[in-house]
């Protein structure tokens, strides 16, 4: 049986039970406790190992048509950012971003250590820790605990989510995230019933705002609200672990759906209320399902509601066979992609100041193709910083041609930025956090960055 | 036809006192454990009294010493997955202390349809050889180029592909089964311990093939034997050897080192600089990760007793224990000399001597010592006490623990089993239904409390995915984490009561519930069926506020006028999901 089937069974078999027993809308209950205006990162990992060469193409350089005859992009073809740079195609979408300053790009980055194996490269970048095998906690893990409440976090703020059904490992760790269940959508006739055994959720103690309710609920009801909400921690005193989490559980995950999947004209009127002075943009996503994440990730990000750090992976980018040039796997993937992250821009309208989108990839791929269309593990590739307050609209990393000489190995892209100067960059200037002396393994970020943030 | 309205109107009598009832008791429970917890925290570091409060079972005083039943009840589920319908009475008949001992011997055939669900799984009894030629056919080069195939080469490429998935696949079947049914529970739950300890993924590399005899070999073969003889042979096996990257460590050959050393001469004509290079290309062969996690996560513990140095030691001294590489040859440990590190070292302030005629001898020296060292039988025994007692095991039970496995450098695991139920601790209250099952504990023991028949697994393996504990698959080579604190994540909460309703339902794949279900369950009388059900899914009973949640679904239901097999189904569900089944 499909998993999704087994799932949607699952919440029909209650749903006899719960009509009668709907509870009052959540979202009637929530109300304007505050608005929490965090710096949010989104990270977005290219698995498989990202090709650099095809997707920003030093399309003056004429020992790429050389080395890559059959799937090169033909100059005619790319979409020229500069006097060496050109995007694929694909990329269109982005182009406009780019020009706007809020897309930047770092060529030749990755690891500096030399694995071709995805298993230790993917490891090596979500422990930020390339070649040490003492850290169990992912980077993102460990930025959240590092800045965790003391006290215990605040139940009703989502400060970390993996938009997949598992946590990506850069998010795993003693840091309780939460990936997003892929049947939570029909999920509401199981939790209202185990409230029943587990308790009642609470749910008005939510301490975020959707502008549309506030019209609903009364600034009266909200000021009682006030100062409610409790901790885990607290909590587990007094209380019973299992019946703890129960509770947290049902609350969270209502919360989180409504977040997520409520539709905006049946919830909160147009999307165009959602999130501060309504400035959020109603924006036609591409479709598919890189697309709704990053659309139901803007919802999030919109309603304030504590979020720091998102998480979502893309596999795929293993082309070994079939990379192509301007038909291949590479771009159908480079397209939704590109126009996903595009709308998931323009969606977040003010609120793209305050979001960093960082794209990273365990490593680029071999410089000259192989005899099946495509290209083999490889060694640098690229690191992209979208929004934020990224110094946009240039290409950053020190290239070093295509001379096999020049290449690691003979023939791959060598390592001129390494990946944690970046993420350092992003903790300190987008988060606003100093990763302490020993955050980053055996690496001390140079204090002076690459300037990649105005 | 019975008169629904009285029974429903019976059961709103009977919320209504169970409402009642649970609000004096909860406020009485709460009161009467506040001093208490002072008390228990400053005297022992056990938190289970603390973690029950608010979580009173009816009729039972949380302070009063375990009953008879109790003690089985307790032991099964900590040594058993839990029972199975009619299992403690068949316990209490034997005594407990019978039970386990014939337990430990673990003597007993698999049931015949046990049997033979295992027998249809080839990949099981085959050798690592064996199963690398039959299941890791190549790929012949037509059909490589995915991009050019036609449909029919397509398919072919696809059936190849797949069967490089039937190692794993039937592993991961045998060893759910097995914890299922199993006569020998105690082999079962050694085995899920030990799994988790000497961890390995199948997601890596050539691992998935040599899975299959690690689990056989070296995991079932010892788990009631001896720990020095499992870690002997976990040392030797290709799954672990390639897991944890020490069949590719090895020394560097004198001519590397040289010219390393020649090299930088040139460049720097200092003799430092040169001493220097001559030890990062000595490195470069040098892999530390088996050496550490050897120490670090198989005996002593992480920063017990070691420092970098000893890693770098231990590694050195197990360069060369590699995997066969001659095609001609079984797929098996073998020493490779020339990979060796030969010499003198000192290991744990340990000088332990060269042995040029020897080099694996030099690797058992540190093997050998490992498992004599008292830091080992402490962080086992620890271990061990944390699984199988209490998420924060009294430093007075480990140390009794460890006494036991340390006796005569025996390392003896039925001992140290004995050790454990036989401890004073074992069964104080404050450890009896407190810990919180893991997710493969939580999937086996609903299993084995309602007594399901599991025809085929895919249904369950896709349900153990979604909660985070898929078997053979965690990546990290801690194992999957023992402790309560990490699967309380809200979405695996929430797949835990999904799973529940799923299983009772009869949506998952391959699994029903047994029709002695609905046995001795009166027609048009739920609350009777809510008795019965509840006494063999919770036998040793339920809090008040169980018991009003089920009245008021079984009270929202008997309008529907349900039959045994759908209402008490659903109850099933309800008591699987229940927070009195999360724990153990």
């Amino acid at each position: 049986m499909e998993r999704r089937d087994f799932l949607k069974t699952t919440g029909a078999g209650v749903a006899a039970f719960t009509a009668s027993q709907a509870l009052p809308g959540f979202a009637q209950q929530s109300a304007d406790l505050g608005i929490i205006r965090n710096p949010v990162l989104v990270k977005i990992f290219l698995r498989g190992g990202q090709d650099q060469l095809n997707t920003i193409v030093p399309y003056r350089d004429k020992t790429y048509y050389g080395i890559r005859p059959t799937i090169h992009i033909p100059e005619s073809e790319s979409i020229p950012l500069d006097n060496q740079w050109a995007f694929h195609p694909a990329l269109e979408p982005l182009k406009a971003w780019y020009d706007k300053g809020r897309v930047a790009a770092v060529v030749n980055s990755g690891s500096p250590n030399g694995t071709r194996s995805h298993f230790d490269a993917q490891d090596f970048m979500e422990y930020a820790a390339p070649g040490n095998r003492t850290i169990y906690d992912g980077w993102l893990n460990r930025y959240l605990k590092a800045t965790a409440n003391p006290r215990g976090e605040d139940p009703y703020r989502i400060r970390a989510l993996a938009m997949q059904e598992r946590l990506p490992r850069s998010m795993r760790g003693k840091y309780p995230a939460v990936a997003v269940p892929s049947n939570l959508n029909e999920m509401d006739e199981v939790l209202d019933v185990f409230e029943k055994f587990y308790g009642q959720g609470e749910p008005e103690k939510l301490p975020f705002t959707l502008k549309g309710l506030e019209k609903k609920g009364g600034p009266e009801k909200s000021k009682k609200l006030k100062g409610l909400a409790g901790t885990v921690a607290d909590a587990n005193v007094a209380e019973d672990p299992v019946m703890a989490s129960g509770k947290y559980t049902i609350s969270y995950l209502r919360r989180l759906k409504e977040l997520l999947y409520a539709k905006p004209e049946t919830t909160y009127g147009s999307s165009r209320e959602i999130g501060i002075g309504g400035e959020g943009v109603a924006q036609e996503y591409p479709g598919g399902w890189f697309s709704s994440r990053m659309q139901a990730l803007a919802r999030v990000i919109k309603a304030d509601a504590g979020l720091q750090v998102a998480a979502t992976d893309i596999g795929g980018w293993d082309h070994h066979i079939g990379l192509g040039g301007l038909d291949g796997t590479l771009n159908r993937m480079l397209t939704f992609f590109a126009a996903s992250l595009a709308a998931f821009m323009e969606d977040l309208g003010p609120h793209l100041d305050r979001t960093l989108i960082l794209v990273s990839t365990e490593f680029g791929r071999v410089c000259a193709e192989n005899g099946n269309d495509g290209s083999d593990h490889g060694h640098g590739g690229l690191t992209w910083l979208m929004g934020g307050n990224v110094r946009g609209g240039r290409i950053y990393g020190r290239w070093t041609g295509l001379e096999p000489s020049e290449l690691f190995q003979n023939r791959d892209l060598n390592v001129t930025t390494d990946f944690r100067q970046i993420y350092a960059d992003v903790l300190r200037k987008h988060m606003g956090f100093e990763p302490p002396e020993g955050f980053f393994p055996d690496f001390t970020p140079a204090e002076r960055g690459l300037g990649l943030f105005t | 036809m019975i008169d629904l309205r009285s029974s429903a109107g019976h059961w709103l009598c009977s919320v209504t006192a169970s409402i009642a009832l649970s609000l004096v008791f909860a406020a009485s429970a709460f009161a009467a454990d506040k001093d208490d917890v002072t008390v228990a925290t400053k005297e022992r570091p056990n938190f289970g009294r603390e973690a029950r409060a608010g979580m009173q079972i009816i009729n039972r005083d949380p302070e009063a010493p375990l009953n008879d039943r109790e003690k089985i009840f307790h032991a099964l589920s900590r040594f058993s997955f839990g029972p199975t319908p009619g299992m403690i009475d068949a316990v209490q008949k034997q005594g407990i202390d019978a039970w386990f001992d014939e337990q430990l011997k673990a003597r007993e055939d698999e049931p015949r349809t046990l049997q033979s669900q295992l027998d249809a799984l080839e990949s099981l009894t085959l050798t690592n050889q064996q199963i690398l030629v039959k299941y890791n056919p190549p790929i012949p080069p037509e059909l490589s180029n995915l991009a050019r195939l036609t449909p029919e080469q397509r398919r072919e490429r696809a059936r190849l592909m797949a069967m490089k998935e039937i190692p794993r696949q039937e592993l991961r079947d045998a060893v759910l089964l097995l914890a299922v049914s199993s006569p020998n529970r105690v082999r079962e739950a050694s085995c899920d311990f030990w799994r988790n300890h000497f961890n390995i993924d199948v997601s890596k590399g050539q691992v998935r093939y040599y899975a299959t005899t690690y689990e056989r070999d070296v995991i079932r073969y010892d788990a009631l034997g001896t720990f020095e003889r499992m870690l002997n042979r976990q040392a030797r096996h290709p799954a672990m050897l390639i897991y944890l990257d020490n069949f590719i460590s090895r020394a560097i050959p004198e001519g590397e080192l040289m010219e390393a050393a020649r090299k930088a001469y040139v460049e720097s004509r200092d003799y430092g600089t040169v001493l220097e290079a001559i030890d990062i290309a000595k490195q470069k062969g040098l892999n530390e990760n088996y050496g550490r996690e050897l120490m670090e996560l198989h005996t002593l513990g992480v920063d017990n007793y070691y420092t970098q140095d000893d890693v770098i030691a231990v590694s050195e001294a197990l360069t060369g224990w590699t995997v066969q590489q001659d095609p001609k040859q079984p797929i098996a440990f073998v020493f490779t000399p020339a990979m060796h590190a030969f010499g003198a070292r000192t290991v744990l302030n340990v000088k332990l001597p060269a042995n040029p005629r020897n080099g694996e001898a030099e690797g058992q020296a540190v093997i050998d010592m490992l498992v004599k060292h008292p830091g080992t039988a402490d962080f086992i025994a620890y271990k061990m006490c944390r699984h199988f007692v209490n998420d924060r095991p009294s430093p007075d039970m480990v140390k009794r623990v460890a006494a036991a496995f340390h006796k005569g450098n025996k390392t003896d695991l039925k001992a140290t089993f004995k050790a454990i139920l036989d401890d004073p601790e074992f069964n104080d209250p404050a450890n009896y239904q407190t810990k919180f099952k893991r997710p493969f504990e939580f999937v086996v023991s609903a299993l084995r409390a309602t007594g399901a028949e599991v025809a085929s697994t895919n249904g369950l393996h896709h349900v153990l995915l979604t909660l985070n504990e898929p078997i053979y698959q965690c990546e990290d080579p801690t194992g999957y984490y023992d402790q309560a604190d990490v699967w309380r994540d809200p979405g695996v909460m929430a797949a835990r009561w999904q799973f529940g309703i799923g299983l009772a339902m009869g949506w998952i794949e391959g699994v029903n519930l047994p029709n002695s279900t609905w046995e001795g369950l009166e027609e048009n009388n739920p609350l009777q069926w809510k008795e019965v059900l509840s006494k063999r899914i919770l036998p040793m009973g339920h809090t008040a506020q169980t018991d009003a949640a089920l009245d008021e679904v079984i009270g929202h239901y008997a309008k529907f006028n349900p039959k045994p097999n759908e209402l008490g189904r659903y109850i099933v569900g309800l008591l699987l999901g229940s927070p009195e089944f999360q724990r153990q």
